[in-house]
């Protein structure tokens, strides 16, 4: 069995249970977008998947192997990469440092080899590479955020919200370049609020309304119309 | 002049003592926001070790001072993993410094046991503490100038660890943004655990290195601790640099007003130069403000 | 849970909440306690020394029950007002020659006003930091009374004088212990009144969760900087004590290790009751005495313990006294449910998730509404309040403005709702116009006062109510205790009162209980009002901090997703509730919600926010079709 499944979960934070029991599964390089309105949970089931917290029932599995619970840097070494909600670059260091701890303990001819990649993707990131991180603009963090996951190397790479506090544009944008930053065989959770730039993207889609799935389905069946989202993502008719 | 020149001098000895210790507390409090309220004593047993080894056990200093170093590293990692580990997982940190306080009054009483409560006085080697240059009017003792070149060097080394190589990404990284951290590879208890270690080495370096200047006595080191923390405040807590320059000030006020001031008022320095940092720069004399935080 | 009676006329009488009391069960058995010793005093006159030191550790033990039991301040400092009361009572007694009734006004007095100035700190930094402050506040103290020789003697000390009351000289053994028994009555009694009374409450608050105590009306920085006066004056009297005990004060004595020994012997006996500074003074006082060999260890082996307790019983040793015995409570309440109990006490867990606590659906009984009843009826009122005039609002944390330029204005008694998107402002508007946000710009304009450069407090004293997105509960404390807390705003009597319990003191504490049990019967949390909130389920705790800001009477109640990880059928049931009786106080209410089927149903307008923007402002039907509103939701 390879790829993400996501099995019965059910997440809390201390006593109060926000996501009660939801199956997701992602095959081997399969891209599948996580929709809902903001609340409903889509960063919680992420934030799980990726090990900062820990499932109170159910299972998940990354090409067979049970990672519910595990250490997010274990977890890091099986290949499994988030990149976080609001970019969450490391402001007070330059941004060579952010991408060399995105290559904590591993080999640095690797890492070599990565900052090559990274450079000729975004040239700004090599022109400011001794400017710390915060002094960067909210696009450039995310080529940054990114960038980061590149040299990571994900197999399973988990996106959370790309779109928050960002220009429009620049989102699409960013969009438009994830097939060529990434390779083809890399497996693809994206949470996204954003229906209509995730639906271009992703060949399936969930959507998540306050801790429970309440729709999945073939992107195609909606992307000429996003706004059918509606009622799903809501909870009210139109 | 040679009279300002002297205290300025006698200012920045003390100074080098508190801005290690500072440094040493910040250190963890950065990567891990904890304080340890025994880095004081265990300080002192590493100076009292080193000593020990070297007037009472003759064994060459440098091997003493190796020895202790071994000892300050191995007995930290033991109490962090015995002691505080257990309850970081809790996630509040009121127990953590319960716990610090009660391995600070067990360490205290350990080395209360084997040491006794009297002031002891060990010989360095070639007596240096005793060799004073005169140059001009000027007095320059020679241990000082060994304390002097020992915080230049201790200062170095951790300069160089803390920028140059992954640990001290790590530590950086961990300090800026936990989850970030953690998501990019980074075990907390890897980075907590070398933390404690790095810092109580400085702090034994600073113990063996001010014994001869102090007196050995079994407390002490929690004078330079307590001033290591009004260094830490000046320095804001939450910057390296911060911390090693507020030590470096506070030595410095220090050896004014005790020329100066009642000697009332020069003891009650510190706390004085707490509440007013704390008063009109609660983030320190060094950093900027940082933004607000939502609620 | 208890069964309903038809002839209880109150909610309180029914749930069978007892009343607050002039004397508590706990006091005859102090009392008993303090009389047995105060009568074999004479008979035991060999350890009269022991005894002294245990009553004088017991004292400072809960003068620091104020300071860190209730209030949560970590101190270390706490030998420096030991100290003030050593050395005044060796001045007072040899220099002006006068007794204990000066020397205890004076100690009291000046350990008093040395506590708010050490407190103060604690208005600027983290408890951690705190800590360290303190302790060098215990360093540095020692060395200036040292250096202080006038006052202190120096190196060699200072004697202390006789033993006087009013010019009558007492000697000191079995006589000067029963004194001390007298002044452990008092200092314990005035101690554990605060703790039955509004100041405790409040410490006890601030401590668990200082947003919400000042969300609450709480003057939190005067109560954090009072509970250092007030532990640092009893402490003093510990101090007197030990003065007359010594009969000679060397300043060495009360440094640093004196003040770590108080805080450790504290918090191994148990720092939240006044039995836990007995049990913590008897620890260290009397273990010295086993033998000789202990003595020689006694040290290690507080560290020890305390090492040891911290990982195993944090509240110490009454903690594990009493968890022990809550532990066989519920077995037994379990046996009697007819649930039989395999596990050990040990492993046995918190009474909701073996009963699997349910919201109650609206309950199957008819009962009177509370509303009706005799203590919520008189605050009904047909004057609508709560108008609030919210003018070009802006927050930006670094560069970026969460909030940009917003204004409304909401009309007395109405329900508006706020929405908008992920990061659209609407958490940081709320904590603008509550004040818990810094650097906020823009007018706030409640019932025609402007409220904008008050304090949070003040704020909430001005009428406005909160919630909080992440609850912000107070873990320790139970359900009825949250209703008190935000009853608070409307009490009137004063902390002195307070210390001895004076009949008004009772009389309105009274009065607050039967008000809050009918507000909790209100929200159907009655049968829950002595569980503590974190063994509640979370529907329940959101209803906790409901309950909270409805007692303060606000003129405007502000909520904060209510309905974020609820059913929406739960939510629903429980906004009905909140929205009956803002209506029978005539409340403003102003509700931040996603759920956008919750908010349409319960607002009579809806305001939508985005980039910190209003982009819309209507009837739910208007704003539910708006193109610029659906399309800030899905983005497209």
């Amino acid at each position: 069995m390879s790829g993400l499944k996501i099995k019965d979960l059910k997440v809390g934070y201390g006593r109060n249970e926000v996501i009660h029991g939801v199956d997701i599964e992602v095959k081997s390089g399969e891209k599948v977008a996580l929709l809902g309105a903001n609340g409903a949970g889509k960063s919680t089931v992420l934030k799980t998947i990726s090990g900062l917290l820990t499932p109170t029932e159910g299972s998940i599995t990354f090409n067979g192997d049970e990672i519910g619970g595990a250490n997010p840097a274990a977890l890091v070494d099986m290949g499994v990469i988030q990149v976080p909600e609001g970019r969450r670059v490391f402001p007070g260091l330059n941004v060579e440092d952010n991408l060399k701890v995105a290559n904590y303990g591993k080999s640095p001819d690797l890492f070599e080899e990565g900052l090559e990649t990274v450079y000729k993707k975004f040239p700004i990131l090599q022109e400011r590479r001794k400017q710390a991180a915060g002094l960067l603009s909210g696009g450039q963090q995310q080529m940054l955020s990114l960038s980061r996951a590149i040299i990571a190397k994900p197999k399973l790479l988990l996106i959370d919200e790309m779109s928050l506090g960002l220009a429009p544009l620049l989102v699409k944008e960013f969009y438009e370049q994830l097939g060529d930053l990434f390779s083809e065989d890399v497996t693809l959770l994206l949470v996204e609020q954003n229906a209509g730039l995730a639906l271009k993207y992703c060949s399936r889609f969930y959507v998540l309304r306050n801790g429970d799935l309440v729709l999945q389905s073939d992107s195609k069946d909606y992307i000429d119309d996003p706004t059918a989202l509606q009622s799903a993502y809501l909870g009210v008719d139109a | 002049m040679v009279d300002y020149i002297q205290i300025a001098w006698q200012g920045l000895v003390s100074g080098f003592a508190y801005a290690l210790i500072g440094l040493a507390l910040v250190m963890v409090y950065k990567t891990a926001r904890i304080l340890n309220f025994a880095a004081g004593t265990m300080a002192g047993i590493s100076g009292f070790l080193a000593h020990w080894w070297a007037a009472e056990q003759d064994m060459p200093f440098g091997v003493a001072i190796l020895f202790a170093m071994i000892m300050t590293g191995a007995g930290t990692y033991v109490v962090e993993r015995l002691t505080v580990r257990p309850l970081v997982k809790l996630g509040d940190f009121l127990p953590i410094v319960i716990m610090t306080l009660g391995v600070e009054e067990f360490l205290a009483n350990v080395s209360l046991l084997w040491w006794g409560g009297t002031a002891r006085r060990y010989r360095v080697p070639g007596d240096i503490d005793r060799i004073n240059w005169l140059i001009g009017d000027f007095r320059l003792n020679a241990w000082h100038l060994v304390v002097a070149i020992t915080t230049f060097v201790t200062l170095s080394i951790v300069g160089y660890i803390i920028n140059q190589t992954e640990l001290g990404l790590g530590m950086k990284a961990f300090a800026e943004d936990q989850d970030a951290a953690k998501l990019m590879g980074i075990k907390e208890s890897t980075v907590s655990i070398w933390t404690w270690v790095l810092s109580a080495l400085v702090g034994g370096v600073t113990g063996i290195v001010f014994a001869p200047v102090l007196f050995l006595q079994q407390d002490y080191m929690n004078i330079i601790f307590i001033k290591g923390f009004v260094a830490a405040i000046l320095g804001g807590f939450l910057s390296l640099s911060g911390g090693v320059a507020g030590g470096l000030l506070l030595g410095e006020l220090e050896a004014f007003t005790i020329k100066w001031a009642p000697r009332e008022f020069a003891a009650a320095l510190p706390v004085v130069i707490v509440f007013i940092v704390l008063l009109i720069r609660p983030h320190g004399l060094f950093t900027r403000e940082k933004g607000h935080e939502r609620v | 849970m208890s069964e309903p009676s038809e002839n209880s006329t109150t909610a309180l009488d029914r749930a069978k909440i007892p009343l607050p009391k002039f004397l508590k069960k706990n006091h005859y058995f102090g009392f008993i306690g303090i009389l047995l010793v105060y009568l074999l005093a004479g008979t035991y006159s060999e350890y009269s020394q022991t005894i002294m030191n245990t009553i004088i550790f017991a004292i400072i033990g809960a003068s620091l029950i104020v300071v860190f039991g209730m209030a949560g301040q970590l101190t270390l400092g706490h030998t420096i007002f030991v100290a003030a009361g050593v050395f005044l009572s060796a001045n007072i007694t040899t220099v002006w020659t006068r007794g204990l009734e000066t020397e205890l006004p004076i100690a009291f007095g000046v350990a008093f006003l040395l506590g708010l100035i050490v407190g103060f700190p604690s208005l600027r930094v983290n408890e951690l930091y705190l800590a360290l402050a303190t302790f060098a506040v215990a360093f540095v103290g020692v060395q200036v009374l040292f250096e202080w020789k006038q006052f202190s003697g120096g190196g060699s000390g200072k004697p202390v004088g006789k033993l006087e009351l009013f010019g009558y000289e007492f000697s000191r053994g079995p006589t000067l212990v029963r004194i001390a028994l007298v002044l452990m009555l008092i200092t314990f009694w005035v101690v554990g009144n605060y703790q039955d009374g509004r100041t405790g409450r409040a410490w006890n608050a601030l401590r668990t969760s200082e947003t919400a105590a000042r969300a609450a009306g709480l003057p939190v920085a005067w109560l954090k900087i009072l509970c250092f006066g007030i532990g640092g004056g009893l402490a003093a009297i510990g101090g007197v004590l030990y003065a007359h005990t010594l009969r000679y004060a060397i300043p060495e004595n009360y440094g640093v290790a004196l003040s770590i020994i108080v805080v450790l012997a504290l918090i191994i006996g148990g720092k939240h009751r006044l039995m836990g500074a007995v049990l913590g003074a008897v620890f260290v006082k009397w273990l010295p005495e086993l033998s000789r060999d202990v003595q020689e260890y006694e040290g290690l082996i507080y560290g020890g313990t305390l090492i040891i307790l911290t990982l195993i019983a944090p509240d110490g040793l009454v903690g594990m006294f009493e968890w022990l015995a809550e532990r066989m409570r519920l077995k037994d309440r379990l046996e009697r449910l007819g649930i039989t109990v395999n596990n050990s006490l040990y492993n046995l867990k918190p009474f909701n998730q073996i009963l699997k606590l349910k919201v109650p659906t609206s309950s199957t009984i008819e009962k009177a509404s509370p509303l009706g009843s005799r203590y919520l009826a008189p605050l009904s009122s047909s004057d609508p309040k709560g108008s609030l005039i919210v003018r070009d609002a802006a927050v930006a944390f670094g560069g970026v403005k969460a909030v940009d330029g917003v204004s409304f204005e909401i009309p007395a008694g109405g329900v508006t709702g706020l929405i908008g998107s992920n990061g659209a402002g609407k958490t940081t508007l709320f904590n603008a116009i509550t004040g818990h946000v810094k650097g906020a710009t823009g007018q706030f304009i409640l019932d025609g006062e402007e409220i904008s450069q008050k304090p949070i407090h003040n704020r909430a004293l001005s009428g406005l109510g909160r919630t909080f997105q992440n609850l912000n509960l107070h873990d320790d404390l139970n359900v009825l205790e949250h209703a008190l807390l935000g009853l608070d705003r409307n009490m009137k009597y004063g902390r002195i009162a307070e210390s001895f319990r004076m009949p008004w003191v009772l009389r309105e504490e009274k009065n607050a209980h039967y008000v809050a049990a009918e507000l909790l019967d209100h929200m159907d949390l009655l049968d829950y009002w002595n569980e503590k909130v974190e063994d509640l389920p979370y529907g329940l705790q959101k209803r906790v901090d409901v309950v909270r800001a409805l007692a303060t009477n606000p003129s405007i109640l502000l909520l904060d997703e209510p309905a974020a990880g609820l059913p929406t059928a739960e939510a629903l049931e429980m906004m009905e509730k909140v929205q009956e009786y803002a209506n029978h106080i005539s409340a403003g209410v102003l509700i931040i919600e996603h759920n956008v089927e919750l908010v349409a149903g319960v607002s009579d307008r809806i305001i939508v926010l985005d980039a910190g923007k209003t982009i819309a402002d209507g009837t739910p039907e208007e704003v539910t079709r708006n193109e610029q509103v659906i399309a800030a939701y899905l983005g497209t």
